[in-house]
């Protein structure tokens, strides 16, 4: 009954559609203060975690992290350098798309989380790190992957030696789109999405 | 107006939207049209005139390895070698962009460490270029070679070359099974015509 | 209320026809139009027509001036230079190229005179023919025994004292060392089909300027 008078006081200004857009509007501010949506996205961004020797799909690549090592130098593909060590991993990679995938998103497409990783002599993030492709069937660098053709590739990422040496490292391999670019209407490989991560524990490199 | 002929002129105008954007959808967008190349299809030995040249497709090699000069390049597909000799029209010009677009619609393009360009070509000059492609195990079959007459735009609203590359059942059988290392030569000239300078 | 002027028309007289009551819009109809393609043809103006080698600087004799502001540069810098043709003349070979079956290699020998402050880096150096075909330095030459064509990119400067150079951005790097010569002479070797006669050659940095001398 006092709701009833308390109600009717509004009685001008309230009516049912009034109402209506009051109710939504309590809705999408109590959503908006409980975080929005932000909590279902962290969901689907979720990254997989896979056992090494597993196929990762990082759309447009299939990805098998085979091997990880760690040293001072690798022959042929990493001369020794004072101060920095190199980590190397050997991965089995296979282009799914219908178009080639060039040869800086390829190696875009793999991060390593370890502290103080370099490129060009310099600090560098570990999402900004690029590792050096070769494709170990011929020792060549990676020009572009192909599609359909499986491909054997070692990255090497290099780290400044006053780190501790890792024993194990994780890596996460990044998917990308392709699409029209916002900027200039030409076609690229964009939006890195982390999409597995792959756990490896890094072995002293056997003496070849 | 009543609420009546309020109702009815609300359904009209979303039928009419509708049926608009139904219609815009089928219809190829100005940007389409704009963008859409000119292609000019073509076979094996025969010239195919674009904006900047002139080409024609002299033949395809197959194999597991290529070599050039110090470099020898293997896969785990096939290296399909495209031959083509190119005669730049009015000014000189380069072949960039070629690919090669397999039956089930896939691209493949030239990449390190061999390179990705067929020139430079001279008005009225002939050069040959012997282009690797890094092909799937299955796309050998009915491959097409797609030449844009300039790199810039990749073909959008201009020429592009679409060659058959003839390769039948039989062809990509044979090819298929080819193992022996190709060698090839970056650019070569062929030379010129001696009769009359206008292409 | 209604917008009929035969409606608010006394009927007395004939209405007169539509075509004479907007004969002043009519007419200026076509004007109009040109006006409005004019307008919105600026970035054909302005981007496009930049791109092409529109602003001619062409010369009578053997010695042709060439005068033009280097597009985005920092500071703003002009080129001028003064550009001579010595000679122009075919040959079957030249150094160590050979030329190519049905070509001839033409050798243009130049000569540049210019303040040591100019940067002249980056030329291009083509010859015409009367048909409008440009033939370059990179193109048509067999790759030499030594294995690189050292003049399919002519050397514009001298190679001790280059003067002033530009980077990607347009800033201009001064010279360090010895001040570059006040003339200097400059050789392009392009290769022609032995059918084609050159008629002209075309000294540039970029579109839309050029210099242009006729051959002899």
């Amino acid at each position: 009954m006092q709701v009833r008078r308390f109600f009717g006081l509004f009685g001008g200004v309230l009516d049912r559609s009034t109402v209506g857009v009051l109710v939504l509007a309590v809705l999408f501010a109590g959503t908006g203060a409980a975080g929005g949506w932000s909590g279902a996205e962290a969901q689907e961004n979720a990254l997989v975690s896979a056992e090494p020797g597993a196929a990762v799909t990082a759309d447009p690549l299939t990805v098998t992290i085979k091997k990880a090592y760690v040293a001072d130098a690798i022959p042929s593909l990493a001369p020794a350098r004072p101060g920095s060590r190199f980590v190397l991993v050997t991965v089995t990679v296979e282009d799914t798309s219908p178009r080639p995938v060039d040869a800086r998103t390829s190696a875009a497409s793999f991060q390593v989380a370890l502290p103080g990783l370099r490129q060009f002599g310099r600090p560098v993030s570990p999402e900004a790190a690029r590792p050096d492709v070769v494709r170990a069937l011929d020792a060549t660098p990676l020009g572009a992957l192909q599609p359909g053709v499986v491909q054997n590739l070692a990255l090497v990422w290099e780290q400044d030696a006053a780190q501790e040496v890792p024993q194990q490292v994780s890596i996460v391999v990044v998917g990308h789109t392709w699409r029209v670019s916002a900027l200039d209407g030409s076609r690229q490989w964009f939006d890195p999405t982390p999409a597995a991560t792959v756990e490896l524990p890094l072995a002293p490199l056997p003496a070849v | 107006m009543t609420t009546r002929q309020n109702a009815v002129t609300g359904l009209v105008v979303i039928a009419a939207l509708a049926a608009g954007s139904a219609l815009i959808s089928r219809v190829p967008g100005p940007q389409e049209v704009a963008l859409a190349p000119f292609l000019h299809a073509g076979t094996v030995g025969a010239p195919i005139h674009l904006r900047t040249g002139e080409i024609v497709v002299d033949g395809v090699q197959a194999s597991t390895q290529v070599r050039q000069g110090a470099i020898t390049a293997s896969t785990s597909g096939h290296w399909l070698v495209v031959t083509l000799r190119y005669t730049a029209a009015d000014t000189p010009a380069s072949l960039a962009g070629m690919t090669v677009q397999s039956r089930d619609g896939r691209t493949y393009s030239l990449a390190r460490p061999f390179q990705s360009a067929c020139g430079v070509g001279q008005p009225g000059v002939t050069i040959a270029c012997s282009m690797p492609f890094e092909l799937a195990p299955d796309a050998l079959e009915g491959a097409h070679l797609r030449v844009p007459a300039a790199l810039l735009g990749g073909g959008e609203g201009d020429d592009i070359a679409d060659v058959d590359l003839g390769i039948d059942a039989a062809t990509a059988a044979r090819l298929a099974v080819a193992t022996e290392p190709v060698r090839i030569e970056a650019v070569t000239v062929v030379g010129a015509q001696r009769v009359g300078g206008t292409p | 209320m209604t917008s009929d002027p035969a409606a608010r028309h006394t009927g007395q007289q004939p209405l007169p026809s539509w075509w004479r009551r907007n004969r002043v819009a009519l007419v200026a109809l076509l004007p109009m139009l040109a006006l409005a393609l004019a307008a919105s043809s600026f970035r054909y103006v302005s981007i496009y027509r930049p791109t092409t080698f529109v602003a001619g600087q062409v010369a009578t004799g053997s010695t042709g001036r060439f005068l033009a502001p280097v597009p985005g540069a920092e500071p703003p810098t002009t080129r001028d230079v003064s550009i001579t043709l010595v000679s122009a003349t075919p040959h079957a070979s030249s150094g160590d190229l050979g030329a190519a079956k049905g070509t001839r290699l033409w050798e243009v020998e130049l000569e540049f005179a210019a303040d040591p402050g100019v940067p002249l880096t980056g030329c291009t150096i083509e010859l015409l023919d009367a048909a409008g075909q440009v033939y370059g330095t990179a193109g048509g030459k067999p790759v030499p025994a030594t294995g690189r064509d050292r003049t399919a990119y002519p050397a514009c400067v001298p190679e001790a004292t280059p003067g002033p150079e530009l980077d990607l951005d347009g800033r201009v790097i001064p010279a360090t060392g010895r001040q570059r010569p006040a003339s200097w002479p400059v050789l392009a070797v392009i290769a022609i089909p032995t059918a084609g006669t050159p008629v002209a050659v075309r000294i540039h940095w970029g579109p839309p300027d050029y210099a242009q001398l006729p051959l002899p």
